[in-house]
């Protein structure tokens, strides 16, 4: 395939392969080593979209992350990604891009219409045009600006690629791999430390690979060459390519992002498409470089207006350009190096512009002595052509001359890369002498070498990179021997920058944002001048390019509208990242039902097996409830569930309750300190409910704690609150009481616990453990508690009661856990046993009015549950103190009842406040809210649980269950929160 | 009836073998030993002498493994361990609980745990995307032990031996979240389940 603007020879491309890409539906060819701009560019492709704002033709205007303009929507479906930098697309084979913020395509776009109304959308203008009438900001503005602004289109596909995180460690991080960056990894790897080397190109080199010095007496390429394979057989260095490190964080961390697979049609079998890496590092050596800066005059954002590095690097490492009458425009020395570049590879020169009156005559003499026209003193003030650049016009002496060109290659001195050590607060300072901001105070461990901190020429930075990384790595304790410093020339680097040049057409300070020097003045005369606000107002610095190109720039003309200096108006500082990082980076693995893990019961592949419908109970799943064969919905199955359990025995999964053990001499004098009631005088052997309240009053959890042996406690817990109880436990022990002799640990995991509840549940006990153990009543009573063996394992047996029913709970060690529910479902075949899940496990304990977690809600004290008498008199326990505050112990604070509706067929919804009959639905006459409701088969009705104002002293009254939200008004009768056994005869049977 | 309760892993069916046989880089064994907390209640002088005397065992302080006669322990705090012993005839948390009598507290957790025996050229690869802290060896060595946490998830990480070797107990409940990060971490290096 013809590419009509490649260079017949040169570049660090793989001429013998062609891979091929599309752009806008058109197929082109380029090579291995082009990024997708140099491929673009070499086809002759200079127009790549329209602006954001402005809808103007936007070209290719540097060859890197710094981009503002190039930018594309990469591939398709759902891995369609866009804003994507042409310029740091790797090109790969069969790559589709396609332009943005255009239609019908880039040459012919509508919207640029938007460029007649340019005076609307100037600087500040969200703030001042859309504030009439303010009713319409949300219906009519916003929704239109949402439509017309904001640049390319997500796919709205789930993102079908994979995302790592990892973490790594190093003694020395370099970040950057231009000359100074690979010196100074070389001399911290020589010395035996471990080093890491971030690279955010495919290619080590920095600017080595675009511009054509010597180094040690051989192409600087070759030097690159011979470093990198050094580096690569040492054991401790790690070099990361296409990775950017995007952020400092405190105590040595980089947040860094690996493009693993970016450059593939799509990610090899189980490859990531991006890793995300925390880079821990000793020290860290800022290499980043320094990115060219643009002049603001007239027209400079036309299509083939470039930042001369970058054309510099399209020449010599892409072998290409984006037209055959070239132009410069330059205040540096830099520029002139560029130029020689160019005409060195053949390509015609026009004109070369400067704004100084002398530019040294090794720089300009071999321009001239090969013709090409050299104007010092003399700027470019305005570009021309449609779409693309067709004649400059420039001013020297008050005289405008006219040239016929197609590219203009501006320099006006170099940024260098201060972006990273702002993160941590660092103030970047203007240095006169190299014309720029060099960074401030740095982050603790970093330094910055070579063009990071303006030391612009090759010599020093391969200097500073030698001596940087002796050194640090020295400072860790690792020696060696000084080595000889690379040898190069050190080649002009002077420049006068000139930040604005009186202009007649629009003018851009910031292109990725369509801010113009215009913008600028504007927010100079409304009084943002401050550079932060300057950034706030004109949207100046801000997308995927954050002003790499632009910041310092406007902030240059504000400085100069303000009459301040450089290092009065100052810089703005940096967040992370520095480079646009996919949100699918961030999340990384932990997607999906990855989000949080899910914690399995041992009993879970039963259940399953089972017809168990789950539910999420904080990160574990528990069985909700068992379909059966027949059944068509969740109410029929726990209906059943709950019936058979009253009438005969059901079975539930109870091990993701707490369980934590309690050791020691004085485990009992701990309890009775951390519950409001005795546990210190519970016979070994026993049972009992225990509540335990907060420092504050209020109930924290319940549960029930059994004394297993003289010196040794099991305690269990709510599902919700398990880790809550045993922070609150190991607080009270280790900061509270650490002189009592208490050892606790979770045993959550290790048992699995099994309620077998209902009047069959010792049947089912008897037929399971035959002679192993004696579950009668009179050898185990209600609330006995014991430990045995059968055969190897330990069992554990309770006897206690959620429903209200005669039931055990048994526990295992959790790896026969499987074989324990198996083992009890064929025991309990004969009497008919099911599987009970939550749901009928809150049907049972709301119709014996035991409170759970909709009534331990955090604002309940004991009193209010009907808990009062449980508080001892006899000790001292946590809360004890504050439940005796006066809005603690309000007679009229609500308390626990039961409820039924007066009409048997009308339903309670839990969340309905009470309300005297008569009464308005105010929240003066509010009298308490319903806590829990439940179909009941026992009563054959609807039944809850509230908090009622003087409950207790109210059976028997009729109020209203009023619940606005749901449209319910239910009149319901005030009742004993125990609906079923209420002399608890069942428990003791 | 005769029932007898049946062992079942807490990894059982989680993890497969990945890529070619031959050369995985990493290889991972569920272990199913006994494993009992254990948490010195005095002075730990009291502890390690009963350890020594009992057991043949030198404690070693801080964040390492004592180990010695096929007993391991491993620190998870400043006075407590998890206290590992291949499944043998005696019960490890009963002959943990006479021998170190009253110098400390041990509660049985062979069910608590699952532990993986991880090994490989590319262990340390694999443990990079998950684990916050360094596994080289100038920074973690056979017989240093950590509490952390990999991909969000409790683990205790102890190093066995320099092939490297490491032993991950991870709590039961989270056994399979933790081999469904360990599929998807070591499969570019292809896995060997022993």
């Amino acid at each position: 395939m013809s590419k009509p603007m490649r260079l017949s020879n040169g570049g660090l491309l793989d001429r013998r392969r062609e891979i091929t890409f599309t752009f806008d539906g058109k197929p082109y060819a380029g090579h291995p080593g082009d990024t997708l701009a140099s491929a673009l560019m070499a086809n002759g492709v200079n127009l790549v979209g329209r602006s954001f704002k402005y809808h103007r033709p936007r070209g290719i205007f540097t060859a890197g992350p710094e981009e503002p303009n190039a930018l594309v929507t990469l591939r398709n479906g759902s891995r369609r990604e866009p804003n994507t930098k042409a310029t740091t697309v790797e090109l790969f084979d069969r790559l589709v891009a396609t332009s943005q913020n255009c239609w019908p395509s880039p040459r012919l776009d509508v919207l640029s219409v938007n460029q007649l109304f340019a005076p609307l959308f100037v600087g500040g203008f969200y703030y001042k045009t859309f504030m009439w009438p303010a009713s319409f900001w949300e219906k009519v503005y916003e929704p239109a600006i949402r439509r017309a602004a904001g640049l390319g289109m997500v796919s709205r596909l789930p993102d079908p690629d994979h995302y790592e995180h990892a973490t790594a460690y190093c003694d020395v991080l370099v970040v950057g791999s231009g000359p100074a960056g690979l010196s100074a990894a070389l001399a911290a790897a020589r010395t035996g430390a471990r080093v890491i080397i971030c690279e955010e190109d495919f290619r080590l080199g920095g600017r080595l690979l675009s511009e054509p010095h010597e180094i040690d007496s051989m192409p600087a390429i070759d030097w690159v060459a011979r470093v990198e394979a050094e580096l690569t057989s040492l054991p401790e260095v790690r070099i990361f390519r296409r990775t950017s490190v995007f952020g400092v964080y405190d105590g040595g961390t980089y947040g860094a992002l690996e493009r693993v697979s970016d450059h593939l049609p799509q990610p090899g079998l189980h490859q990531p498409r991006q890793r995300l890496w925390q880079i821990v590092a000793r020290r860290t050596i800022n290499a980043m470089g320094a990115i060219e800066r643009p002049i603001v005059f007239g027209g400079n954002d036309k299509p083939g207006v470039i930042l001369a590095s970058a054309l510099r690097t399209y020449v010599n490492r892409f072998a290409t350009a984006p037209g055959r009458k070239i132009a410069f425009f330059v205040t540096s020395d830099d520029g002139w190096l560029t130029a020689q570049d160019v005409l060195k590879a053949g390509l015609p020169i026009e004109i070369v512009v400067d704004a100084r009156a002398h530019v040294a005559d090794a720089l300009t003499r071999p321009l001239s002595r090969a013709g090409v026209r050299v104007l010092l003193d003399a700027v470019v003030s305005d570009a021309h052509g449609r779409p693309g650049l067709k004649h400059i016009e420039v001013r020297k002496d008050d005289k405008i001359l006219q040239f016929e060109v197609d590219v203009l290659a501006v320099s006006n001195g170099y940024n260098p890369q201060v972006g990273l050590t702002t993160h941590l607060g660092g103030k970047p300072v203007w240095s006169e002498e190299c014309g720029a901001f060099v960074p401030g105070e740095l982050p603790p461990g970093m330094q910055s070498i070579g063009a990071a901190a303006g030391d612009f020429a090759l010599a020093a930075c391969l200097r500073a990179g030698m001596q940087a990384g002796r050194t640090l790595a020295s400072d860790l304790g690792f020696a060696s021997a000084p080595a000889a410093v690379p040898r190069a020339d050190d080649e002009p680097c002077a420049v006068s920058p000139v930040w604005y040049v009186e202009h007649r057409g629009k003018a851009f300070v910031d292109q990725q944002n369509d801010v113009t020097a215009k913008d600028v003045a504007i927010a100079n005369r409304e009084g943002f001048r401050a550079v932060e606000h300057l950034k706030r107002y004109t949207t100046l610095g801000m997308a995927t390019e954050q002003g790499k190109t632009s910041s310092v720039t406007g902030q240059a003309l504000m400085a100069h509208l303000t009459g301040r200096t450089m290092h009065q108006a100052g810089t703005t500082r940096f967040r992370p990242p520095h480079v646009p990082v996919a949100i699918g980076a961030f999340a990384g693995p932990h997607v999906g039902k990855h989000f949080k893990a899910t914690r399995y019961c041992a009993g879970h592949d039963w259940a399953l097996e089972n017809g168990a419908t789950m539910i999420e109970a904080g990160q574990w799943l528990r069985p909700r409830w068992f379909t059966k064969p027949g059944e068509t919905d969740w109410f029929e199955s726990v209906t059943r569930e709950v019936k058979t359990v009253r009438a005969a025995v059901g079975i539930c999964d109870v091990s993701s309750l707490g369980k934590i053990e309690i050791h020691g001499r004085d485990a009992g004098a701990f309890l009775d300190r951390v519950y409001v009631n005795m546990f210190s005088t519970l016979p070994v052997g026993k049972a009992r409910y225990g509540l335990m309240l907060r420092e504050d009053g209020i109930v924290l959890d319940d549960g029930t704690t059994a004394r297993l042996g003289p010196e040794q406690y099991v305690m269990s817990t709510t599902t919700g609150n398990a880790g809550k109880v045993m922070q609150h436990l190991e607080f009270c022990h280790q900061v509270l009481w650490p002189e009592l002799d208490v050892a606790m640990a979770s045993v959550t995991e290790q048992w699995t616990q099994y309620a077998v509840a209902g009047p069959k549940s010792r049947k089912v006990l008897e037929t399971l453990l035959g002679d192993r153990f004696d579950v009668s009543n009179e050898a185990f009573p209600f609330l006995a508690c014991a430990e045995f063996f059968w055969g190897d394992v330990p069992v554990r047996l309770y006897r206690i009661s959620f429903s209200g029913e005669l039931a055990y709970e048994i526990a295992v060690p959790a790896n026969y856990g499987d074989s324990l529910i198996r083992a009890l479902m064929r025991a309990g075949a004969e009497f008919g046993a099911v599987p009970y899940g939550s749901e009928a496990l809150g049907v049972l304990r709301i119709e014996k009015g035991h409170v759970s977690v909709p009534e331990l809600n955090g604002q309940t004290t004991a009193a209010d549950l009907g808990l009062g008498k449980m508080l001892s008199k006899k000790k001292d326990f946590i809360g004890r103190v504050l439940a005796e505050r006066p809005a603690l112990t309000d007679p009229d604070r609500p308390s626990l009842v039961g409820f039924k509706p007066v009409d048997p067929g009308q339903r309670l919804r839990s969340g309905a406040h009470f309300l005297a009959i008569e009464a308005a639905a105010t929240a003066e006459n509010d009298e308490g809210y319903m806590t829990s409701v439940t179909y009941s088969p026992h009563a054959g009705c609807w039944v809850g649980l509230g908090l009622l104002k003087h409950g207790a002293a109210r059976i028997g009254e009729y109020v209203r269950a009023y619940d606005p939200v749901r449209e319910g008004d239910v009149e319901v009768e005030v009742v004993s929160p125990i609906f079923v056994d209420p002399e608890g005869k069942w428990l003791h049977e | 009836m005769s029932e007898v309760l049946t062992f079942r892993s807490p990894c059982a069916g989680a993890l497969k073998d990945i890529g070619v046989a031959a050369t995985p880089g990493v290889s991972v064994r569920e272990r199913s030993p006994q494993i009992a907390t254990v948490i010195a209640r005095g002075a730990i002088a009291d502890f390690a002498a009963r350890l020594k005397a009992s057991f043949g065992v030198q404690w070693v302080e801080g964040s390492k493994v004592s180990s010695g006669g096929g007993l391991v322990l491993v620190a998870t705090g400043p006075r407590a361990w998890l206290a590992l012993r291949d499944a043998g005839s005696e019960n490890l948390a009963t002959s943990l609980g006479e021998g170190l009598g009253e110098t400390a507290a041990v509660i049985e957790q062979s069910s608590g745990y699952a532990v993986l025996r991880i090994a490989g050229e590319k262990a340390r690869a694999t443990f990079e995307k998950g684990l916050g802290i360094d596994l080289h060896p100038r920074a973690f060595a056979p017989g240093d032990a950590a509490s952390t946490s990999c991909a969000h998830l409790n683990v205790v990480i102890w190093q066995v031996d320099g092939a490297p070797t490491y032993d991950v107990a991870v709590p039961r409940s989270f056994a399979a979240a933790f081999c469904h990060w360990l599929m998807e971490s070591v499969a570019e290096f292809g896995l060997k389940v022993l």
